[in-house]
């Protein structure tokens, strides 16, 4: 409602203001303390596996979003990476949290290595039981799957920093 | 009678039991019965369900056998790729004439084995003709060997490759019409850097946290050959870029490099020098994207020229881009403004439209606009 010109502001639209004020100030914290809470601390929705031969137990996002693009290819001991994906959402969240990129923009980039480098995308396989398997089977395979699938104790857990 | 809530038991079980003696005496023949049969079944079955697991794991071994042999048949096969791209070019310079313009027809065939990669890109360019009896031949258009190379992989570090290969500058590499969000190239490219080299190259990467950076250095016959070299003086060059991107989260891509090239051309005493040198910068943030190089040729074929290219993402399939462009080779003086939008529905099939404005600062050009419109498929 519009106020006559003179009147001071009720006591109402003071409590409003004084709430609109007090709410910043909690978005304000609430955002410093989002930002604050490790990254590490999230389920990302996915589970970072390798070959049990494979000498790594932890890898940071950015290493796993240049063995995922191929731009990595070797491990430390000089054996070769096989990334191997598992089909399904877990893609889109696999690349957004390691390599900044969407599915699309991901298909962007292999279009271009195929052009000019002659790499090819990593093998793509239909479930996580499947890519267990592989990873299990072929020495130096290294993948990402569901965060709810059962690994067992064929492949090995790589945490991810 | 059984009480109530007794439950007749064993192979009798129809009939109904008197007395609580009688239950407990009928429900231990009962038990026995059962023993005696379960060890029976259970003592022909065990053998035959031996066998089963026996043939079942036999024929896993020989299908897990069959799968890794088709794996590594597959895996020895070529590569097959290409692209396809289709142009509408229409401006009102004096005398020029709008065109439907069938660009590339373009085939990559790589192969991988261990170490060792090839990749050869044939390109069928303006539609090619070729008619001729072998001593006669006419055509129209053009076929190109651009890429035709072998390497050897040591480490990500460290890989050298020989044979006809792309000079390691941003738009030259990544130039295939599906990659890039404009039909028309920038002005400066080809025309400061050399295009290509026939010779050697080594290249690799390196990582130290979220720092990385990527190198090549080649030398090779240089600008002047016809088919092999046509003097003993080699170019030279190499280009560094170092990779900030992890470092800057909003950033997928933060690259900044600089690049040099050496080389004498022709022969006998009208052979010229030929020294060039450049920075380039790539910055992508999804949304926001800029391209931008600069190259500056010095000694006896002065010219120079640069681009900036922002676009912004509109939506997951557009982009809206502007690009700035000038050369100056001497003679020529140019400037150029464009902008478009490139719309990619998937990712191998990109739709561009683009407009430019072009103003000449020599004698003899005469201002126009363009309008350009592309299709390009890769496959």
């Amino acid at each position: 409602m519009r106020r006559p010109a003179g009147m001071k502001p009720s006591c109402a639209a003071l409590s409003g203001r004084a709430r609109l004020g007090w709410g910043l100030w909690a978005a304000l914290a609430g955002l410093l303390v989002f930002m604050a809470v490790p990254t590490g601390a999230q389920d990302d929705g996915y589970v970072v596996i390798v070959h049990p031969g494979v000498p790594v137990d932890h890898v940071t996002k950015g290493e796993l979003g240049r063995l995922f693009q191929r731009r990595t290819t070797r491990w430390s001991d000089g054996s070769t990476v096989i990334p191997v994906e598992e089909a399904g959402p877990v893609r889109a969240r696999f690349y957004h949290e390691t390599m900044r990129m969407s599915v699309a923009e991901v298909g962007n980039y292999w279009v271009r290595q195929a052009m000019t480098t002659a790499v090819q995308p990593p093998r793509l396989l239909g479930s996580a039981d499947l890519v267990i398997a592989y990873v299990a089977a072929n020495p130096g395979a290294v993948a990402f799957v569901e965060s709810s699938a059962h690994l067992g104790t064929r492949v090995k857990h790589v945490s991810v920093e | 009678m059984a009480p109530d809530g007794v439950v007749p038991m064993g192979w009798c079980g129809g009939s109904r039991l008197e007395g609580e003696e009688e239950v407990t005496t009928q429900r231990g023949a009962g038990r026995l019965s059962l023993a005696l049969l379960t060890a029976t079944c259970l003592g022909s079955a065990v053998p035959a369900l031996a066998d089963d697991a026996d043939s079942v794991e036999h024929r896993l071994g020989l299908l897990t056998d069959e799968v890794a042999g088709l794996k590594t048949s597959l895996e020895a096969q070529p590569t097959l790729n290409g692209y396809y791209d289709f142009e509408y070019l229409t401006d009102n310079a004096p005398g020029d004439k709008s065109t439907f313009r069938q660009h590339h027809l373009t085939i990559f065939v790589g192969a991988h084995r261990g170490p060792w990669r090839f990749l050869s890109e044939v390109e069928f360019e303006d539609g090619v003709t070729l008619e001729g009896d072998g001593t006669d031949v006419e055509g129209k258009g053009a076929v190109n060997a651009e890429n035709a190379w072998l390497e050897r992989i040591f480490s990500d570090a460290f890989t050298v490759r020989t044979g006809k290969f792309l000079l390691p500058h941003y738009w030259n590499v990544n130039h295939y019409p599906n990659i890039v969000l404009s039909t028309n190239r920038p002005l400066m490219v080809r025309q400061v850097f050399p295009t290509d080299a026939v010779g050697l190259m080594a290249f690799g990467n390196r990582y130290r946290g979220r720092l990385g950076a990527t190198w090549h250095a080649y030398v090779g016959n240089g600008e002047s050959r016809t088919g092999t070299d046509d003097n003993e003086n080699k170019a030279a060059g190499a280009h560094l870029s170092v990779h900030l991107g992890e470092l800057f989260a909003p950033f997928v891509r933060m690259d900044v490099g600089a690049a040099v090239h050496s080389e004498r051309t022709g022969t006998g005493a009208a052979r010229d020098a030929v020294d060039v040198w450049g920075v380039d910068a790539q910055f992508n943030s999804h949304v926001v994207e800029v391209l931008f190089e600069y190259a500056r040729r010095t000694a006896d074929q002065a010219r120079e020229g640069l681009y900036v290219q922002p676009s912004v993402e509109v939506s997951d399939t557009v982009r809206l881009f502007y690009r700035y462009d000038w050369l100056d080779t001497g003679p020529l003086s140019q400037t150029r403004h464009t902008v478009g939008v490139n719309v990619q529905p998937r990712p191998d099939v990109a739709l561009k439209l683009e407009v430019n404005t072009n103003r000449y600062d020599s004698p003899g050009d005469e201002d126009h606009e363009q309008v350009a419109a592309s299709v390009a498929l890769f496959f």
